[in-house]
């Protein structure tokens, strides 16, 4: 059984080994170089010599992953993405094409036929309207290529996969947050039971977005900074590219909040819990100095629904969302 | 003959009043009528929102896998050994999945 985070950033594959699980996880981007004469076609592959790439039949170089986006920052340029969002994109031509390439060499084949294989998909977003944005042609599309190598793959919220990785000592019942690279995704749980999900359109890329056109440099270049910069989400920062990440984390943080309490307040489905409830948050953009403590912060501010006992940031917030995936292939 | 004019002054007075009321009329029929257009355009909005309403009640099976043939991943030649970071961590589930299995029956 494995379970599997189809996320706009990150690809992450889990299985268990024992007391042990085993993550494989893969930066979900790529970079083409079209050589223009046979010269160029060596000397460029000679270059490449050591980085993840594939030939296509036109001569192309696609270069993936994280060796991607170092290509692409090297030529002043920004990687592309097979996802967009949280699902296949459908600004790039190439979009499916390079997600079933790495998603089935991230999976492999799978161990027997018709091996259990759980992948997270996202909610609908309440920030959108619903013509914009539909998660069924994605979910086709995923189950489709992890059946071709061998998997009886199903699909359990991005949110959902989180609370069960996360909430075992709340009785299963509290509120997952999974800021992920391209949507924030959250679900209310009671008791194991998935009661209100959701998701917000605004999350990491936002954030570059946003700062990119602050400072003037490219997505990619934002992305690589963030990523390795030192920066704390609200204070002020030496550098230009952090200042404006930092500026951006705590606009997208109090976006998150307000949409949190605005899409909670008077819910239906909402459950009336008799205990203060625990948030817990995971996800990339999650990752950012001082986000959970903000997050906790704007929800007290932004007259959350609901007491809250605790805003706790995953232990492994990377992996978390695929760990939750594993377990639900064993329970589902 | 003073009462001859007065009558026939108040001849022509009612004659005008009936005059323009009944140019009101003809004018609120013009109008009317040039208002149709826009009206004709709402009604079909409507009707298309009944539509789509009507069309949203309709259940999809969306059980149905879409086997799209475009997935062709084979033009596509490898040239790396390994993809991905593989990490293990000690992280044992079996207490989460019986206590899920437990919870939901």
């Amino acid at each position: 059984m494995k379970g599997l985070d189809v996320g706009t950033s990150f690809i992450v594959m889990s299985s268990q080994d024992g007391d042990d699980i085993n993550f494989v996880e893969f930066r979900d981007a790529f970079y083409v170089i079209k050589p223009s004469t046979p010269v160029a076609n060596k000397m460029i592959e000679k270059g490449l010599k050591g980085k993840v790439f594939i030939k296509d039949e036109d001569g192309s170089f696609i270069i993936l992953g994280k060796d991607a986006i170092e290509k692409a920052v090297e030529r002043n340029e920004t990687a592309r993405r097979p996802m967009y969002r949280g699902v296949v994109s459908v600004k790039e031509k190439d979009a499916k094409r390079i997600l079933a390439y790495i998603l089935k060499e991230v999976v492999g084949e799978s161990s027997e036929e018709n091996e259990k294989l759980v992948f997270c998909v996202p909610a609908q977003p309440v920030d959108q309207e619903d013509e914009d944005f539909d998660v069924g042609y994605h979910e086709d599309v995923v189950k489709n290529i992890l059946s071709e190598v061998g998997y009886e793959a199903r699909s359990i919220n991005e949110a959902e996969a989180l609370c069960y990785a996360e909430l075992e000592d709340a009785d299963y019942t509290g509120i997952g947050i999974s800021c992920g690279a391209g949507m924030t995704n959250v679900c209310v749980m009671l008791n194991g039971e998935p009661t209100v999900v959701f998701s917000t359109t605004k999350s990491g890329d936002w954030v570059d977005r946003m700062s990119a056109v602050a400072s003037g440099e490219p997505d990619s270049v934002v992305q690589v900074e963030k990523e390795s910069g030192d920066f704390t989400v609200g204070e002020p920062n030496d550098n230009p590219v952090l200042s404006a990440v930092s500026s951006y984390y705590e606009r997208l943080i109090e976006y998150t909040a307000k949409q949190l309490g605005a899409a909670l307040d008077g819910h239906k489905a909402l459950p009336k819990f008799k205990h203060p409830i625990k948030i817990v948050v995971a996800g990339g953009t999650s990752k950012a100095d001082g986000y959970v403590e903000k997050l906790h912060e704007k929800l007290l501010a932004s007259d959350f629904p609901l007491e809250i006992e605790v805003v706790k940031h995953s232990d492994d917030p990377l992996h978390a969302v695929s760990k939750g995936c594993l377990i639900a292939a064993q329970v589902l | 003959m003073n009462n001859m004019h007065i009558l026939s002054a108040m001849s022509i007075l009612v004659f005008t009043h009936i005059l323009v009321f009944a140019m009101g009329f003809v004018i609120a029929y013009m109008q009317n009528n040039g208002n149709q257009m826009p009206t004709a355009k709402i009604n079909s909005f409507f009707d298309k929102q009944k539509k789509r309403e009507k069309a949203k009640s309709i259940q999809i099976d969306d059980t149905k896998v879409v086997l799209d043939k475009d997935i062709k991943t084979n033009s596509l030649e490898k040239k790396f050994d390994k993809l991905g970071t593989n990490t293990k961590k000690k992280n044992d589930i079996s207490s989460s999945v019986n206590k899920l299995k437990n919870m939901r029956g």
